[in-house]
């Protein structure tokens, strides 16, 4: 019996020791990586219907205790080499990517050509935007009409130069249509993306998404950390949609989003988005309805969140008032309105 | 018996524990976190120290880990910037939370020389779109100041990266410090075995 404590002792000393001097990285090649996230949510519209009457993307449920996704991604780099994998399950995962089975947020191989080019290649999150699909990348847990609207994924090939830690620059191709894994017809759909730091702390991205199948985006996404406790984000677009020679189709769409956001506390941090968007008339026959906003018209969505944080859990009450120019929502007697509010709470638990 | 022993075990992991917390980071006179060493060399003058700890700089480790930043041989001084990334303690996937910078300077005297890192800074990191874990802009903080922006067990994880970083840069210092310049891989002479006689 004392040879067997002794013999723990000598193990508890000696992997004490051992883990002091090994736990520090100094190379690049950093071990597998793994990450995900999980996240549910209770959601009521304000009318009291079971129906949702905001149809900006995910989060859907009406008075109910519901689930988003259950998200884990894996990521290796050795020496100029790196793979990136991502899966998900659940009704976000299924709403973010419109074919049935599909489970794959980023699936792509990268290699640094120079220390400044960099070539990519697989199916990933698009580059367009500021509001992104997995939960723990969104300070607010609805999301806008701008981000519903654009592109959620773009498979293709990219190249990125970097010219110093203010500027680089992405162009690449990619499949024409968005958010699927295989092309419907060519790889035909132009992307680029300027990046920028003006000043330290904020950062600029310039983006251009442009096909003849799934029409042209160009967007800006912009960022500036003004203090440690105060944040303010923007994003703009402009989309018009594709010109179907069969349809005589076209029209798109304009919005701005600006995010300002403030740490109150070490854990408590409140934000609002204010977004307006409009829906173009379109030159060509009848334009495209998006999120409900009908040609012509517009629709301003101003959405009060906070983020409270226990170490990887981040609870995310959120209050939401969109007014539409016209009636594209209903009131609790299912009659046409023009406005309708929601709250939501989350819980999205980070690893 | 049974009860000095596991009482032993337990002492040791405790000591073990607050020995990695504590032994190896002091506060200066600014009251920033400091790890210094005078380190005595004897039959070495200062310029070949001063030599040698350029050499030390130039390929000790990548330039990722340690970079020289400036040098003043009138002085005998050398500064370089220090990083390495870090995780969270209790966190149960395995990426970078963060990184920390450091300041590292070396001043050189004859047979002997004195060196110090300081200026721990940490930046947070978090997922970007394409599953990168990336620095957060805007949010550096020295980490003396850490407590009150992160908890309370991360910042001591934190600490103890920064003391073995420092431990594991001035064991390296010290063996270039005494050893001569190694010669270049590639001036290594080749082993050849001539099978023609047997």
């Amino acid at each position: 019996m004392k040879k067997k404590l002794l013999l723990i002792l000598a193990i508890a000393a000696s992997g004490l020791a051992v883990k002091a001097q090994d736990s520090i990285k100094v190379t690049s090649d950093a071990p597998l990586v793994v990450t995900g996230s999980v996240d549910a949510y209770y959601k009521a519209d304000f009318t009291g219907n079971k129906v949702g009457n905001i149809p900006t993307s995910f989060g859907s449920d009406q008075n109910s205790i519901s689930i988003g996704m259950i998200d884990l991604g894996l990521k290796k780099k050795v020496g100029k080499a790196a793979f990136a994998g991502e899966l998900s399950f659940g009704p976000r995962s299924d709403q973010s990517i419109p074919t049935a089975g599909y489970h794959i947020q980023n699936l792509y191989v990268s290699y640094d050509l120079t220390s400044a080019l960099n070539v990519t290649g697989g199916y990933m999150s698009t580059f367009i935007g500021y509001e992104v699909i997995s939960p723990t990348g969104n300070f607010n847990y609805s999301t806008s009409y701008l981000f519903t609207n654009g592109p959620f994924e773009n498979a293709g090939v990219k190249f990125t130069y970097t010219f110093s830690d203010k500027a680089s620059l992405m162009a690449g191709i990619f499949n024409d249509a968005w958010n699927v894994y295989t092309s419907s017809s060519a790889v035909s759909t132009f992307g680029a993306q300027l990046m920028l730091v003006p000043v330290k702390n904020w950062t600029a991205y310039l983006n251009l998404a442009a096909g003849e199948y799934s029409g042209t985006e160009f967007d800006l996404t912009t960022t500036y950390q003004i203090t440690p406790a105060f944040k303010l984000g923007l994003n703009a677009a402009d989309f018009t949609a594709p010109t179907y020679k069969s349809l005589g189709v076209s029209g798109g769409f304009d919005g701005v989003a600006l995010y300002p956001q403030l740490a109150v506390s070490k854990d408590v941090t409140l934000g609002i988005r204010g977004e307006y968007f409009t829906s173009k008339t379109g030159t060509k026959g009848t334009a495209e309805t998006f999120s409900g906003v009908i040609p012509g018209e517009s629709v301003t969505g101003l959405t009060f969140t906070a983020n409270i944080k226990s170490g990887p859990l981040t609870l995310i009450p959120e209050i939401r008032f969109d007014n539409g120019s016209k009636s594209q929502f209903v009131d609790s007697n299912f009659k046409p309105s023009t406005s309708a509010g929601q709250f939501l709470v989350a819980a999205v638990y980070a690893f | 018996m049974k009860r000095k022993l596991l009482l032993l075990i337990l002492c040791v992991c405790l000591g073990k524990t607050a020995i990695a917390q504590k032994d190896s980071l002091a506060f200066d006179d600014r009251g920033k976190y400091i790890y210094y060493k005078v380190v005595n060399v004897a039959n070495n003058n200062a310029d070949a120290l001063f030599g040698k700890a350029l050499v030390f700089f130039k390929s000790a480790f990548d330039k990722n880990t340690l970079k020289l930043a400036s040098q003043d041989s009138k002085a005998a001084s050398l500064t370089g910037e220090g990083y390495f990334l870090v995780s969270k303690k209790l966190s149960m996937a395995k990426h970078d939370d963060g990184k920390i910078t450091c300041k590292v300077t070396i001043e050189i005297k004859d047979s002997k020389y004195r060196y110090w890192l300081t200026d721990f800074v940490f930046t947070p990191y978090q997922r970007d779109r394409y599953n990168n874990m990336v620095p957060q802009l805007g949010l550096d903080v020295d980490m003396e100041k850490a407590n009150k922006q992160y908890d309370k067990a991360d910042v001591e994880h934190y600490l103890d990266e920064c003391g073995a970083f420092s431990k594991r840069v001035g064991k390296k210092l010290e063996q270039f410090m005494v050893e001569a310049p190694k010669a270049k891989k590639d001036t290594v002479a080749k082993k050849v075995i001539s099978i023609n006689k047997w």
